[in-house]
C-alpha cells in the first residue's frame, strides 16, 4: 500500500513534468504545423540552464536560495525561447512548404544541440542543489519539496498558458493561425511573429520541465530522449494539435510509465508507451481529443 | 428509375453535430449533364467527396451504373468508371503536363507491377497505348503544345483544364467536375463550357458543381438544387430559375 | 548519337569495371573496410530513398537492416544454416516485417509514420537487448561464421580475406542499384512518386496507394536485411549498440546530403559522408554536430543534394555567360 501511494504521487509528478513538455509540442504543432524532434534537446538545454546559473557560474550568487533559483529558472526559459526562435525563423520557417524536409531538419537540430551540449559540458551527470531541502510526510507518503515546487509550476503554467490562449487578443490570433494560415495573414495578423511566439513558448515550457527536473535527478545532454518519446506518445494519445488533449495524455502516460516502471520495469515501461502509441495510431489515429476528417 | 446511371437515395452525411448531407436523392439518367448548384456552404463539395469515396457514408445508399458503390473505396470507384476532378487546383505540380495524364492513364493499364519491371513486349504494348491514350487526351483538351511544361508553372486557366484532362484519360463513364470555371475570364469559361460538351459527345454523362449561372444555365439539361445538404428543387435549367425557394434560398445566403 | 543516355551508360560500366579491379590496386585492408562499408550503407541508403520518394521518413532503417543481421546470426549459430540460406532468408525476414508494421501504419498521416517508426527502433533495441537466450543480450550475438566457401568457375573463395568479402558487398550493392533503378524507371516509380504529390488524387485515379507504399517499404527493408545479413557474418557479431536510431538517422544524413533525387544521390551521399567521418576520426565528438550542420546546411540551400550542384553550377554560368 505505502508503495502503491508512493508511486501515485511520483507518477502524478512525472505526469506534471510531461504534460509541460506535451503542451509544448502540442503548441508547436498546434500553430506552426511542425513535429518538432528537437524538442526533447530544447527540455535538456533547459536543465543545463538551470544547473549553469545555480552551479556552474553562479552569477546569482548575492540573491537569497530561493529567488536565485526562481530566477535561474526564468533566464533559462528566456534563453531556451530565444534559441527556439532563431531555429524556427532561420530553419525551419523557410522549409515550411515541405513537410518532411521540416521533419528531417528538426532531427539535424535535435543532433545538433546534444553534441552542442555534450562537447561543452561533457557526459556525466551533473547535478543541481536545490533551495528547497526539506520533505514532506502526509501519512505513508514521504517526498521532497521540490518535487512539491514542481508540480506547483507545472499548475502555474498551465494556468498562465490557459489564459493567454482564451483569454487574450494574441492567444486568438495564434488560435486563427492554427486553423488557417494564410486567412490569418488576410485579416492582418503578423502570422510571423505569432510564429516565433508560439516557438518561443512551446521551448520555454519544455525547458522549464527541464529546469525543474535538473534538481530532483540529474542533467545530462542524453536526458531530452526519453521525455520526447513519451511527450510524443501523451500527444498522440490527446489528439495532436489538443491542448487538453496534451494534458489529459501527459496524466495517462506518466501514471502508466511510473507505475509499471516501479512494478516491472524500466525497459517495460518504455516498450509499454511505445505499444500505446502505436495501438492509438493504428485504431484512432486523431486520439482522444482529435478533429476528425 | 431503373434506368438511372447514378443513383443517391436518402444520402447522409453527418460531422461531429452537424448534418452536411440531409438525406439527398438524385437520379442521373446516362448522357446527361446535370448541374448540382447551391449557396456556399450548401454541401456540394460534400457530395462529390461521398459519390467518389472520399467520405464515408453515414446513411443511404450511391448506386452507379446498377452496382452499389456506397461503401467502394476512391481507387475501386474510379475502376468502375466514375472519375472526379478537385475545387481547388489539385494536379501532381512537380510532374509535366503529360506526366499528369499518364497518370490519368493508370487504369488503362494492362500490365502489374511486377511485369513492368522488365522490358517483355506486353509491357511495351502497354506502354505505347497508353501513350496514344495520353496524345489523344492532350488534344481532346487543347494542351499539347505545353506537354513539357511543368504543371506548378501553368495559367490558372490551364491547371484547371489540365485537371479535367488527367481525368478524361481515366476513360470515365460518369465525369463529375467540381466548379471548373472558377477562376477564369469569361473568355476561357465559354471554351471550357464547349469542352464539356464536347466530352458529352463522346458519351460521358457528367455532373457538374458550379456557381457560375451562365455556365450552369447554358450548359446542363437538369439542375438539381442544395441548400443546407438537403435537396430544394430539381428541373430544367427554366423550372428552377423560377423556382421561389431556389431564389429565396440564394437571396438569402451570401453569394 | 552521343546523347545524354548512351554517356550515362557509359560511365556505369566504366565505374562498374573499376570497382571490380579496385582491390586488385588497393592493398590496404583499411581502405577495402570503408569500401565495404561504403557499399553495404549504400545499400540501407537506397532503401530510405525508395520509402522517401513516395513521402514517408523512414527513421528504422537501421532497425530493418538489424532484422537481417540477428535473423541470419541466429539461423547461423543456432540452427547450423549455410550463409548463402541465411542471406535470402534475412532478406525476406526484413522485408516480411516491413509488411506488417506498414499495413496499419503507412495509411496514416507522415509524421505519425516517422514517430511509429521511432518507436519500432526502440522496441527493436529493447527485445534484442531483453531476450538474451536468443540474441545474445547487451553484448550481442557472437561467434557468427564467415560464409561457407564456394566454388566459381575452379577458384575456390574462402571469405578469409577483406577482397572476398569486397566481392561480395559490390555484387549485393549492383543488385540492389539494378532493382531499385527498374523499380523507379518502371511505372511505379512515377506512381510513389505521384503519391508524394497528392495521394488524394491518385487514389481518384484509381491508383491502390497501399499497395505501392508497402512495395516501396518492404523493398527497402529487403535490402536492408541482406546488407544486415553480410554485416553480421562480415564481422561475425551483431550487436544492439549497431542498430540504434542514431544509425538510422546518420543513413538518412548521407541520403539527404547527397540527394535523394536520383539512386546516385544516396551512393554519393555515402561516400562523401563516410569518406569525411574517417577524416573526422581524431575529432569524433564533434561529428554529431558537423553532419548535424551540414544536413541544415543542404536542407537550406542545396535542396537537391550534392549531386545537384553540377546542374546548379550550369545555371549560374549559363546565367553569367
Amino acid at each position: 500500500m505505502e508503495i502503491f501511494l508512493q508511486t501515485l504521487t511520483n507518477g502524478i509528478m512525472a505526469s506534471f513534468i510531461l504534460i509541460l513538455v506535451a503542451m509544448g509540442l502540442c503548441l508547436v504543432y498546434g500553430i506552426l504545423d511542425i513535429v518538432n524532434f528537437a524538442h526533447g534537446e530544447f527540455y535538456m538545454l533547459g536543465g543545463f540552464g538551470a544547473w549553469w546559473f545555480l552551479e556552474s557560474h553562479p552569477i546569482l550568487k548575492s540573491m537569497p536560495a530561493i529567488e536565485r533559483y526562481i530566477v535561474a529558472i526564468v533566464l533559462t526559459m528566456i534563453i531556451v525561447a530565444g534559441i527556439g526562435i532563431i531555429v524556427e525563423k532561420f530553419i525551419f520557417r523557410r522549409l515550411r512548404e515541405n513537410h518532411a524536409a521540416v521533419m528531417i531538419a528538426s532531427l539535424g537540430v535535435m543532433s545538433v544541440l546534444q553534441s552542442c551540449a555534450l562537447v561543452s559540458f561533457g557526459s556525466v551527470d551533473k547535478n543541481i542543489t536545490s533551495p528547497f531541502k526539506g520533505r514532506i510526510e502526509l501519512g505513508p507518503i514521504s517526498f521532497s519539496e521540490e518535487r512539491l515546487l514542481a508540480i506547483i509550476c507545472c499548475i502555474v503554467f498551465m494556468i498562465l498558458l490557459y489564459l493567454l490562449i482564451d483569454r487574450t487578443k494574441i492567444g486568438k490570433a495564434m488560435k486563427a493561425v492554427s486553423q488557417d494560415p494564410e486567412a490569418a495573414l488576410v485579416q492582418g495578423i503578423n502570422t510571423g511573429r505569432i510564429f516565433s511566439l508560439a516557438m518561443g513558448i512551446g521551448v520555454a515550457l519544455a525547458a522549464a520541465a527541464g529546469a525543474l527536473i535538473g534538481p530532483i535527478f540529474y542533467v545530462n545532454p542524453y536526458m531530452g530522449a526519453e521525455p520526447i518519446m513519451k511527450a510524443f506518445a501523451a500527444v498522440i494519445l490527446g489528439g495532436l494539435g489538443s491542448l487538453p488533449g496534451a494534458i489529459i495524455g501527459g496524466f495517462l502516460i506518466g501514471m502508466v510509465e511510473t507505475f509499471v516502471t516501479t512494478y516491472v520495469g524500466a525497459h517495460f515501461a518504455m516498450s509499454l508507451v511505445f505499444l500505446i502509441m502505436i495501438c492509438v495510431l493504428i485504431a484512432k489515429p486523431t486520439g482522444i481529443f482529435g478533429h476528425v476528417e | 428509375m431503373t434506368n438511372s446511371f447514378l443513383q443517391l437515395s436518402g444520402v447522409t452525411k453527418i460531422f461531429g453535430g452537424i448534418t452536411a448531407v440531409n438525406h439527398l436523392d438524385i437520379n442521373l439518367p446516362e448522357g446527361m449533364i446535370m448541374g448540382l448548384i447551391g449557396p456556399n456552404g450548401a454541401g456540394k463539395t460534400t457530395v462529390f467527396n461521398l459519390i467518389s469515396g472520399v467520405y464515408k457514408v453515414s446513411e443511404g445508399s450511391i448506386l452507379f451504373n446498377n452496382q452499389d458503390i456506397t461503401h467502394m473505396k476512391p481507387d475501386v470507384i474510379a475502376g468502375k468508371g466514375l472519375v472526379r476532378t478537385f475545387q481547388a487546383n489539385v494536379l501532381f505540380r512537380e510532374f509535366t503536363v503529360m506526366e499528369n495524364i499518364l497518370m490519368g492513364c493508370h487504369l488503362q493499364t494492362t500490365t502489374g507491377m511486377f511485369m513492368d519491371l522488365f522490358d517483355f513486349k506486353a509491357v511495351r504494348r502497354s506502354r505505347e497505348k497508353i501513350r496514344g491514350i495520353a496524345q489523344d487526351t492532350l488534344e481532346f483538351i487543347g494542351l499539347t503544345n505545353l506537354d513539357d511544361e511543368f504543371a506548378k508553372n501553368l495559367a490558372h486557366g490551364h491547371q484547371r483544364i489540365l485537371g479535367i484532362g488527367v481525368a478524361l484519360a481515366a476513360k470515365p463513364k460518369l465525369l463529375m467536375l467540381d466548379e471548373p470555371v472558377s477562376g477564369m475570364n469569361d473568355e476561357e469559361k465559354t471554351e471550357m463550357m464547349k469542352l464539356i460538351q464536347k466530352i458529352r459527345g463522346k458519351g460521358i454523362t457528367v455532373l457538374l458543381v458550379e456557381h457560375d449561372m451562365r455556365v450552369v444555365m447554358g450548359i446542363c439539361d437538369r439542375i438539381t438544387v442544395i441548400n443546407f445538404g438537403t435537396k430544394i428543387a430539381e428541373g430544367t435549367p427554366d423550372e428552377v430559375q423560377n423556382n421561389e425557394k431556389v431564389i429565396e434560398a440564394y437571396l438569402g445566403a451570401d453569394k | 548519337m552521343w546523347n545524354k543516355v548512351s554517356i550515362k551508360k557509359i560511365i556505369v560500366a566504366i565505374a562498374a569495371l573499376m570497382g571490380t579491379l579496385l582491390p586488385f590496386f588497393i592493398e590496404d585492408q583499411y581502405i577495402l573496410h570503408i569500401l565495404i562499408s561504403i557499399l553495404i550503407w549504400s545499400i540501407m541508403a537506397l532503401g530510405i530513398r525508395i520509402v522517401l520518394i513516395s513521402g514517408h521518413l523512414n527513421v528504422a532503417q537501421a532497425s530493418f537492416m538489424g532484422m537481417g543481421a540477428y535473423a541470419s546470426g541466429v539461423l547461423a549459430t543456432k540452427l547450423g544454416w549455410s550463409f548463402w540460406f541465411c542471406l535470402p532468408a534475412a532478406g525476406l525476414v526484413a522485408a516480411f516485417l516491413a509488411l506488417i508494421v506498414g499495413l496499419p501504419t503507412l495509411r496514416i498521416k507522415g509524421a505519425y509514420f516517422v514517430i511509429i517508426t521511432i518507436g519500432l527502433a526502440e522496441v527493436c533495441r529493447n527485445i534484442w537487448m531483453m531476450w538474451d537466450s536468443l540474441f545474445g543480450g547487451p553484448q550481442g550475438l557472437l561467434g557468427i561464421p564467415t560464409p561457407n566457401p564456394i566454388k566459381l568457375g575452379g577458384l575456390e573463395i574462402m571469405f578469409s580475406s577483406k577482397m572476398d568479402f569486397f566481392y561480395l558487398a559490390l555484387i549485393l550493392f549492383l543488385l540492389t542499384v539494378f532493382v531499385m533503378y527498374r523499380f523507379e524507371k518502371s511505372r511505379a516509380g512515377l506512381i510513389l512518386k505521384s503519391i508524394r504529390q497528392s495521394d488524394l488524387l491518385a487514389e481518384c485515379l484509381g491508383v491502390k496507394i497501399m499497395k505501392y507504399k508497402l512495395t516501396a517499404f518492404a523493398l527497402g527493408a529487403f535490402f536492408a536485411g541482406l546488407g544486415g545479413s553480410f554485416w553480421a557474418h562480415y564481422f561475425t557479431y551483431c550487436s544492439p549498440w549497431d542498430f540504434t536510431l542514431h544509425t538510422s538517422f546518420t543513413m538518412l544524413i548521407y541520403v539527404m546530403v547527397g540527394g535523394m533525387g536520383s539512386i546516385l544521390g544516396p551512393i554519393v551521399g555515402c561516400a562523401l559522408m563516410m569518406t569525411l567521418d574517417e577524416f573526422l576520426r581524431p575529432f569524433k565528438e564533434f561529428v554529431p554536430f558537423i553532419f548535424g550542420t551540414i544536413l541544415i546546411l543542404v536542407l537550406l540551400f542545396f535542396s537537391g543534394g550534392f549531386v545537384s550542384i553540377p546542374e546548379r553550377l550550369r545555371k549560374v554560368l549559363r546565367r553569367a555567360a
